[in-house]
């Protein structure tokens, strides 16, 4: 029995542009006589140009003979390639399953029937965002890949492929042979052997097929009728962002880059927003006119995609730029960019989490202040109290970390090494006799002394005695550093 | 029936009557977690959304500690204090160190705008800054009581005393000294109620009872310290130096 078309599941829709970079160089002047040439022949020609004459292949004297405002540029293949990757990037909206092909963009479009209401209303969609971009297309819709590349390439009308697309062998197989994906060779010996068709050669069995003309061709067929479907590809998402503006005078006022960075942030919220990415870090470079390059970083703590946000940061820091030339280019990076989290909240209030709050907070004043004017206290396992905390840097703790490095409430004996305020440096008190004197008044000892021997394995051994001393009616911690046989003041309880 | 209580009965029946003293405002408001403090301010405790002026030398911790309790988790943020705070001291007191940030060595309007930040944020805890006597516009507090409004936030302005004699926007005011007894306050100007209140608070009790030391009992004052050996420096006879030389 010769098997037919297989139900893959899938759903392809394929995309060919024929004229993808000739209808980038018309999209601001659609009506434009522009041709493309790559070695001294036209490989493209625009609407009006042909209609005047020019046709493909033809030399630059014909052509310019023909239409004196003939515009030509050379063909670049590697902007072809860029466009086809921008297309697939926005398509991105619409399917995370994209494979691009030269000339072809194929979309695997199972999985956002349900979102986009139906094949119908989806196609509709993008066809029509393909029109409002003036690109000339052709498609094709089937439920294996081969089909829809074999039918995108002919003039089957896209409404009719809609309503056949679960039963593509009612268009495909009187199409001619010459439209399968085999290589010309094989065609050539198709055709001696008398097969026009491509219902022809589905009637043979494959194993016939494939003793007499290869297995390239068993496996184009079977690609062809969804018994060997293709992977669904996922369309890798570049780990970097980056745009830029020229411009041909340049800006010496850091107030005349806002309206420019804006500009490139709202592109970047858009490509942020079609690949559902977030972002951790940008870099700001400014190119001045003599070529000097100043960069400028914007850090957050926890990654996001909230532009307005980097926008408020990125003033905060150009605040304290001063411009060492008129800038010519702007250019706005995202090195690393992530792939966004869905993150759960609570319902609760009590067990909400604003650690995202203090990120931005703390964001926000790490850019006009650095770690050594802003810092939180950390906790040293060191008995000499100057040496038992450190500064850190600022991080947004979430409930569940705070809530494990709660400490537990001390009880107790007041302990001379702990003291609620500390001095800088600890200050000298001078001893008169037996009494102790500090900023001119007397200290009183009121608590026994404790002893602290630290540091024994450095050259700065440290023993001290603490204990705590009163004044009027406030208290301090003093010490007597036995190295020294000076007394000291070195914290304050009361204020 | 007294004159006096014949008027308030007459008075409390009327409906177009208003009365300041009656009016809670509908403020936020936040425990002081002292009785006799509550009940000295009109609205039952600190202000939120308000700046609170405390005219003292320094920030007493014991005051604010009952409050803060009610606040955490949540950053305490420091903007300029005249020392740093001790972080096993406080952690003994249930706070997370890596939750008390400080902003020291800053000019003046980077403080403002720090704070500015952090009460126009609403995430902090607390929100406690010290403002000289002098250089401070009063277009700058009410900045601050702004920003603080719209976040919700509790704002402490630290000032040294003799800042009592200027006028400030600060929604309460009270005045702090230190004496044998405590802490002594007196409510300068509060929002909403009278003024002129003076309360003690029996801060650091446990300081407080404490008697002089006998000199007696002073840490003995050793002698020096045994140190590591330091290295000697080689000593070479004079002629094997000349070889040395040569």
């Amino acid at each position: 029995m010769v098997i037919r078309w297989q139900h893959t599941g899938q759903c392809w829709l394929c995309f060919r542009f024929p004229a993808l970079a000739l209808d980038y160089w018309l999209r601001s002047s659609p009506d434009a006589c522009l041709a493309l040439h790559s070695q001294d022949q036209l490989v493209s020609v625009s609407p009006a140009a042909e209609a005047v004459g020019v046709q493909v292949s033809m030399g630059f004297t014909s052509a310019l003979a023909l239409c004196p405002d003939l515009q030509l540029r050379a063909h670049e293949p590697a902007l072809q390639s860029r466009l086809l990757t921008q297309l697939a990037h926005w398509a991105y909206s619409f399917t995370p399953h994209i494979r691009t092909e030269p000339e072809l963009l194929l979309l695997e479009l199972s999985a956002s029937l349900r979102l986009f209401h139906g094949l119908d209303q989806l196609v509709a969609q993008i066809t029509g965002a393909l029109d409002a971009r003036s690109l000339r297309w052709r498609a094709g819709v089937a439920p294996s890949a081969a089909a829809a590349r074999l039918l995108a390439q002919t003039d089957v009308p896209l409404s009719q492929q809609l309503t056949h697309w679960q039963q593509p062998g009612e268009l495909i197989e009187h199409l001619p042979l010459a439209l399968l994906d085999t290589p010309e060779r094989c065609r050539q010996r198709l055709a001696r052997a008398g097969f026009q068709r491509i219902a022809q050669v589905l009637d043979q069995s494959r194993a016939a097929l494939g003793k007499r003309f290869g297995e390239g061709l068993v496996l184009a067929l079977d690609q062809l009728t969804g018994i060997q479907p293709m992977p669904v590809p996922t369309l890798p998402l570049p780990q970097a962002f980056e745009a830029s503006r020229v411009f041909m005078y340049g800006l010496s006022d850091v107030s005349h880059l806002q309206p420019v960075m804006q500009q490139l942030l709202d592109e970047f919220r858009q490509y942020l927003l079609r690949h559902q990415q977030v972002c951790q870090q940008l870099c700001w470079r400014f190119v001045g006119e003599d070529k000097s390059v100043q960069e400028l970083p914007v850090a957050v703590q926890q990654a996001h995609a909230d532009t307005v946000e980097f926008a408020g940061l990125s003033q905060l820091r150009m605040e304290q730029l001063t411009l060492s030339a008129a800038v010519e280019i702007v250019i706005l990076r995202a090195p690393l960019l992530q792939v966004a989290q869905n993150r759960s909240g609570s319902l609760f209030r009590d067990m909400q989490d604003n650690s995202e709050g203090l990120a931005r907070l703390a964001d926000r004043l790490y850019q006009r202040f650095d770690d050594r004017q802003l810092f939180c206290l950390g906790q040293l396992a060191e008995p000499v109290p100057e040496y038992s905390q450190q500064h850190q840097r600022i991080q947004a703790l979430s409930q569940a970390r705070i809530t494990r490095l709660l400490p537990k409430p001390r009880s107790g004996p007041m302990d001379p090494l702990l003291c609620p305020w500390l001095f800088p440096v600890p200050m000298p008190a001078a001893l008169r006799g037996d009494a102790l004197y500090w900023r001119g008044q007397l200290l009183e000892l009121v608590t026994e002394h404790r002893r602290i021997d630290s540091r024994w394995w450095s050259p700065e051994r440290v023993r001290r005695d603490y204990c705590i001393a009163r004044q009027a009616s406030q208290f301090y911690q003093c010490f007597f550093c036995h190295r020294q046989q000076r007394w000291f003041v070195s914290g304050c309880y009361v204020c | 029936m007294s004159s006096a209580s014949v008027i308030d009965q007459l008075l409390s029946t009327r409906r177009d009557l208003w009365r300041a003293r009656s009016q809670g405002g509908g403020r936020q408001v936040l425990p002081t977690g002292f009785a006799l403090l509550d009940e000295a301010l009109h609205d039952g405790g600190w202000p939120l959304g308000a700046s609170t002026e405390l005219l003292a030398e320094g920030l007493n911790w014991p005051l604010l500690l009952p409050a803060l309790q009610q606040r955490l988790p949540g950053w305490v943020m420091l903007i300029n204090p005249p020392w740093l705070p001790g972080a096993h001291w406080l952690a003994g007191q249930g706070l997370v160190p890596e939750q008390l940030l400080v902003l020291r060595d800053v000019s003046p309007r980077d403080a403002l705008w720090a704070a500015d930040q952090c009460l126009r944020a609403g995430c902090c805890a607390l929100v406690c800054q010290w403002l000289p006597a002098r250089g401070t516009t009063d277009r700058d507090l009410r900045q601050l009581q702004l920003a603080a409004a719209k976040g919700g936030a509790w704002h402490l302005l630290v000032r040294p005393p003799a800042a009592a004699a200027q006028a400030a926007p600060a929604a309460l005011r009270l005045q702090l000294a230190v004496n044998p007894q405590g802490l002594h306050l007196q409510v300068l100007k509060q929002r909403g109620g009278w003024a002129g209140q003076s309360l003690s608070l029996p801060l650091w009790s446990e300081l407080s009872g404490l008697q002089r030391l006998p000199v007696q009992a002073w840490p003995v004052h050793l002698t020096e310290l045994p140190q590591l050996r330091r290295a000697q420096p080689l000593l070479r006879s004079a002629s094997v130096a000349a070889l040395a030389r040569a």
